[in-house]
């Protein structure tokens, strides 16, 4: 494998990948990371 | 640059969709929150994040640039900063994770050598996140000024107040979360490019190659071993652990998602860094015409259809928002941690600390985009900064995390004369024989350490019978 085709076929298909598993975990993190701001908020105003 | 319809479409609602989400996302209460998210950030976040911080525009088209003129070389130096960000992640990260009461680089520093070190660090940390700020700042508004028109000033007022405005509202939290999607994008948008680029023009990729290896030793031979070795040592420290890299491994989750966020952003740098080398190397071969620094873009107007065209240049913007809004968040912790709480002697209350933020946040915006209107070079502001970190803080830094016993005493002088040297070095006596500036700041630092540590301790045998 030369350094061209190392950069234009596997690094390409890895960042791929990689950025669509990322889109994935961070729908999950906004929901949770600022969700669970709101449920501490909640639990102060209760007490 | 000829954009049509759906290419200004795209970018509207690419600000539009950043705008809404800073105004809807749920604010911030608390300054733990605001500056290291809760210390609760998983691995994958902090991994895209990291990356968005670390991919600028300088690690883009200055790459593909240096890839049209110099072949492969910048991607083996570009190994240098790989090398760093693993040795971060194993020896670093995981134990600046157990620094529990420490928001900032100055936290830190303060604890293992005391006020004037922790203002220092502050001061410093606060200048270089304005000063990247600006240089962000001003590469956004080019960008926009070129590609839709607008002139430079809105340029630079749309691009740093977007940014603002989730920074205030969310914090780190909205920072990491917005940087991961703009990371996603360009992870897409750079190999969509490569992929058009191949697939539309006839070159021979190993002829390309063949092209890149011999530009490559070409460069070699024009510099000396010295200089070489300043480009390595450049890419090795210039940006160790500067505030947003250490704000991150203070936000993960745990030590060992510290670790690991940093693994995989190492090991993502080798991907990203062969793919933009690897742009200029062809585009060194399809458009040799071209200037290097234009090669970037003129292979992305040559080969992207429109809509496609509109997306690399959304692409390009979030590369230098997504590393903008990093340090905004970063300097508006430090002015609040290593600045006001020190000067205050800890008396402000988590909700001081919290308003405050936000409000050198939006101030430090404000500063950002006035600074990038009258800077007169990007590259002249860059190297001012990496001759400024690497030789003062970062020493001293690693001095507080992996030493059992900092001399207390010596933080401070010794982050001044190392700043000091490498400044002079650099801009007073222009770097005598070829001697890089971050050589000599370096030594300053580490000598004046040295030396004021062993009067320390003869100064303590000579009281302590």
């Amino acid at each position: 494998m030369t350094m061209i085709t190392f950069s234009v076929y596997l690094c390409t298909s890895l960042s791929v990948l990689i950025a669509l598993g990322t889109i994935n975990a961070t729908v999950r993190y906004v929901a949770t990371a600022f969700n669970a701001d709101s449920g501490a908020t909640k639990t102060v105003a209760m007490q | 640059m000829n954009l049509d319809g759906l290419d200004y479409l795209a970018i509207a609602f690419y600000f539009a969709g950043l705008t809404a989400f800073g105004l809807v996302v749920r604010r911030i209460r608390k300054f733990g929150d605001y500056a290291v998210g809760n210390r609760s950030v998983p691995g994958i976040m902090l991994f895209a994040s990291l990356c968005a911080t670390y991919i600028g525009p300088g690690y883009t088209m200055g790459f593909a640039a240096k890839g049209a003129s110099s072949g492969w070389l910048f991607f083996f130096v570009s190994m240098a900063f790989t090398a760093q960000t693993m040795l971060t992640a194993l020896f670093i990260a995981p134990r600046l994770h157990g620094c529990k009461n420490c928001y900032t680089v100055g936290d830190v520093v303060g604890t293992a050598f005391g006020r004037t070190a922790h203002l220092v660090t502050g001061v410093i940390s606060m200048s270089l996140c304005i000063g990247f700020a600006a240089i962000m700042a001003k590469v956004g508004g080019l960008v926009l000024e070129g590609a839709t028109g607008l002139p430079l000033l809105a340029g630079v007022f749309v691009v740093t107040a977007v940014g603002v405005l989730y920074c205030y509202t969310g914090g780190i939290k909205s920072v990491i979360a917005t940087e991961a999607i703009q990371f996603a994008l360009f992870a897409i948008t750079i190999p969509v490019l490569l992929f058009c680029v191949v697939s539309q023009s006839d070159i021979s990729l190993s002829d390309a190659d063949a092209k890149g290896w011999a530009a490559m030793h070409s460069a070699l031979e024009g510099m000396t071993p010295l200089q070489v070795a300043g480009l390595f040592l450049s890419f090795l420290l210039g940006e160790t652990l500067i505030p947003p890299y250490a704000n991150r491994a203070l936000a993960a989750g745990s030590p060992s998602i510290a670790r690991r966020g940093f693994l995989a952003s190492a090991a993502y740098s080798v991907i990203w860094f062969a793919m933009v080398v690897g742009l200029g190397v062809l585009a060194a071969v399809i458009i040799p015409e071209t200037k290097p620094d234009d090669a970037f873009m003129t292979l992305a107007v040559r080969f992207l259809p429109h809509g496609l065209l509109g997306l690399l240049v959304i692409a390009v913007i979030a590369i230098i928002m997504s590393s903008q809004e990093s340090v905004l968040n970063a300097g508006a912790v430090s002015f609040t941690r290593d600045i006001a709480d020190v000067l205050s002697r800890g008396t402000l209350t988590d909700e001081q600390r919290l308003r405050l933020s936000r409000l050198s946040t939006f101030a430090m915006g404000v500063l950002a985009g006035v600074l990038a209107y009258f800077a007169p070079s990007i590259i002249d502001g860059l190297l001012v900064i990496y001759s400024v970190w690497a030789p003062s803080v970062l020493p001293i830094f690693l001095i507080a995390i992996l030493s059992p016993a900092p001399a207390r005493n010596a933080g401070a002088a010794a982050m001044i004369a190392g700043a000091a040297a490498s400044l002079t070095w650099q801009f007073g006596l222009q770097e005598p024989g070829q001697v890089p500036a971050l050589f000599v700041g370096l030594s300053a630092n580490l000598i004046t350490y040295a030396v004021i540590a062993s009067l320390s301790r003869r100064h303590l045998s000579t009281i302590q019978p």
